[in-house]
This record gives C-alpha cells, structure tokens and sequence, in this order.
C-alpha cells in the first residue's frame, strides 16, 4: 500500500468517524439566541410570524416589568453593601468548580477587551448563563431564578459542596487594599485566590510582575469581588472563558 | 483538492446564513480538530468553540472572501495550542462529564497514520490533515494557514517523506 492510499484511507476513516455525530442544534440555540444577526432571524420567520413575534415579545416584556420592578426594589433595599476592604457575604460569583461538564454562554463578553490608560485589558461577563450538559447543553436549573449573572453564578457556587474558602488574609492588588481568601476543591487541582478588593466594577488593574494575572471583577449585592487564577500566562492569549479548567475567569494583563 | 466549481461555492458561502454555515462545516471541523489533536473528548468541544467565535463575529466574518477557511484557521489554533495547554485540565472535565457520546473509532492503520501527523512538526500536521483530510487546495490551505503556496507545497513535501519513512510505505507521489 502507498502513503497516497493510505492518507485516503485515513481520511476517509476519520470522515466516517464524524460522520454520525449528532448536530448540537440545540447548543446552536442557545448560542444563537443571543444577539442574533437580524438577517438570519427574518429568514427564520415567515412574514406574518415577523409582526406578531415583536408584539408579543413587547408584551412579555411589559409583564415582566410589572413584576420585576417591585422584587427589584425589595432587592436592592435588602442588599448588603460591603465596607471599603471588606467582602459582603461570602459569594464565589467568579469561581466554579466541580460538578460535571458546564459552560458558560454570554453574548457580549467573549474576546472584549478595552484597553485603558494603564495599558492594561479587562473582560467582563454581563448576561452569562451557567449551562449544563445533559447531554445536550441546557441551563442548570441550580443557578436559581435569575438567569445572568453574577447572580446565577452566586447561587450555582453556592449550591457546590465541594469548594472550600480558606481563611481571609490581607492583600494588596497594585495600590488598592483587598482580603484575600485561598480556594481549594477545584477540580483541576489548581491553587486560585479569590481576592475581594475595593474597587469598582470593571475596574482594571496592572497585572502582576509575573504576568500570570487571571483577575475577575464582580459585582454581587453592591460587593466587588475579584480573582485571581494561577493556572496559566495570559500575555499571548485574548480574553476567554477558561472553561476547561472549570473555572470562570476574565483577566488584565499588562502590554 | 481544487474543485472546478470553487468560484460559484464561494459566492454561495457569502450569502449563506449562520445555521447554514453550521451545519455545513462543523462535521468537517471535528474531523479536522480530530486529526490534529487525536482527542475525541475534546474535538468536538474545540469546533463548537471555532463555531462560536465565528458566530459572535458572523456579521464580519461572511463578508470574508472564504469564511470556511477563517474557521478551519480558529479551529488549527485552538487544536494545537489551547488543547495542548489545557490537556491536563480538560482530562478532569472529560472524567467528570463523561456523559457525551464518543466519537467511533478509527480503524487502528488510519489512526496510526494520524497518530504520526501529529508527531510531524505542527505546521506539517496542519498542511496535511486541511489538504489530505478536507480536500483543501494548495492554494485554499495556504489561505487558511496565512502562509504562502511554496510554504504549503514545501511543508507536504517534507510531510510525505517524513510519513512514508515512519510508515516504512513507497511515497507514490510523481
């Protein structure tokens, strides 16, 4: 048998492999029901579905605002707000770790990175949505009522035994004060700080001398958490979801 | 391989929506990432990652002159550089997953043959699994390598060789 033959031979195994994979459509759902391109949703729909879908989505949307408005007020009256230094309660919101295969979809953050006068990038995850494979990806029913985060993710942490918060330490991330907790339980076995400074939500940061600066900024109940990863280098890859390593993660880095 | 139709498929591609796109590559996505990086756990997890950054950029990416090969490039770089980085980690998601249907296996002379691609230097590997694999032209290979057609055409030179020397099969190449 020649190389040709069996290069054809090979590829055409691994075309016959694939070849009964099923189509993830539904994956493809719910990745595409963020921000899909307006030109394939007119395609989708036929001309008389077009003028009752908007309608009707104006309706459940005036609904849902008669009902939210109150729950979002009692909310943000019940909130507690952490002092300058000081985490609020103990919430996890940037660190998932443990139970089986998850991802993480958002429609705006992936591969946004601003940069800032201190040359650094930050990335943040607003509207992300905890997905399970079940087999196929579906929201996790543990991330609570809410559907964004960072409260989704506050809940689906919180409802994981397996993470453990060590004890707070002081910490100091460039000139800003932090408290600083040592997580462990993840599942890929990599040492993670979580770091609760006083800063403002997406604040950004000079990354540390390093390098290996993988920091988080999340708001939860008027609290700004941040984190820190030690899992690998940023400085030649853009801002992603970690979701190998099951953690969440957004990053600075310096230029 | 060059296609005689090539110019009408690429008009075709710019017009097409998403789904369409999607459904029409994504096999060929996981063979390619399953030939580069000889993980069935992980093949399909890196197409859909290719997918999904197309997507997010779809509006951008279509109006490319060939957003199939935009695609295959995302889907090479992640194979071999997000995979392998993340090779440790991803082995404890697949052991915890574990409930994904695998990919069938291939009969053990053609995974023994994609086994040495793999061996071969990286952008040898990718020459030959877009030009043998995805029937990708010299010229469409290098597009999507964003490396000249000389490069390509040295690069599945010294792959032959290299294969046919660790495979102990003729090259039949003219």
């Amino acid at each position: 048998m020649t190389l040709d033959e069996r290069i054809r031979s090979a590829a055409a195994a691994a075309q016959d492999s694939v070849r009964g994979i099923a189509m993830p459509s539904q994956q493809m759902d719910v990745i595409t029901s963020h921000g899909r391109p307006e030109s394939n949703r007119a395609e989708r729909f036929p001309r008389t579905r077009r003028r009752a879908v908007p309608a009707l989505l104006a309706m459940c949307a005036l609904i849902a605002a008669l009902v939210a408005v109150p729950i979002w007020r009692a909310h943000v009256a019940s909130a507690p707000v952490a002092p300058a230094g000081q985490p609020g309660r103990v919430y996890h919101p940037a660190l998932l770790g443990g139970l089986g295969s998850f991802r993480i979809d958002t429609h705006a953050a992936i591969g946004r990175d601003e940069p800032t006068v201190f040359f650094a990038h930050w990335t943040d995850l607003p509207d992300a949505t905890v997905l399970l494979m079940r087999p196929q990806w579906v929201v996790d029913p543990r991330s609570g009522a809410f559907q964004t985060v960072p409260e989704n993710l506050a809940e689906w942490v919180q409802a994981n035994p397996r993470l453990l918060v060590g004890p707070p330490t002081s910490a100091r991330v460039g000139t800003d004060l932090a408290v600083q907790f040592e997580l462990s339980g993840t599942t890929d076995g990599q040492p993670y700080t979580w770091l609760c400074p006083d800063v403002g939500h997406n604040d950004c940061f000079d990354a540390p001398s390093d390098g290996r600066g993988l920091i988080t900024v999340v708001t939860h109940d008027a609290a700004q958490y941040l984190m820190l990863g030690g899992a690998a280098t940023t400085k030649d890859q853009p801002p992603s979801l970690n979701r190998y390593a099951q953690v969440l993660q957004t990053w600075t880095w310096g230029q | 391989m060059a296609t005689d139709d090539q110019e009408p498929t690429e008009v075709l591609v710019r017009v097409e929506t998403f789904d369409a796109f999607y459904r029409r590559h994504y096999r060929g996505l996981v063979a390619l990432v399953l030939a580069l990086s000889g993980n069935p756990g992980t093949a399909e997890d890196i197409a859909q990652d290719a997918m999904v950054v197309t997507y997010r950029r779809w509006d951008e990416v279509s109006a490319y002159d060939d957003p199939t090969a935009w695609v295959r490039r995302v889907a090479v770089n992640r194979a071999t550089s997000l995979g392998r980085r993340r090779l440790a980690e991803m082995r404890a998601v697949i052991r915890l997953a574990g409930r994904r249907e695998p990919l069938p296996a291939m009969p053990q002379p053609d995974e023994q043959l994609w086994a040495e691609v793999r061996r071969l230097p990286r952008r040898q590997g990718q020459c030959v699994a877009l030009h043998y694999l995805l029937d990708c032209s010299v010229e469409e290979t290098a597009r999507t390598l964003g490396c000249a057609e000389g490069t390509v055409k040295a690069h599945l030179f010294h792959a032959r060789a290299t294969l046919a020397s660790r495979l102990g099969v003729p090259d039949g190449a003219s």
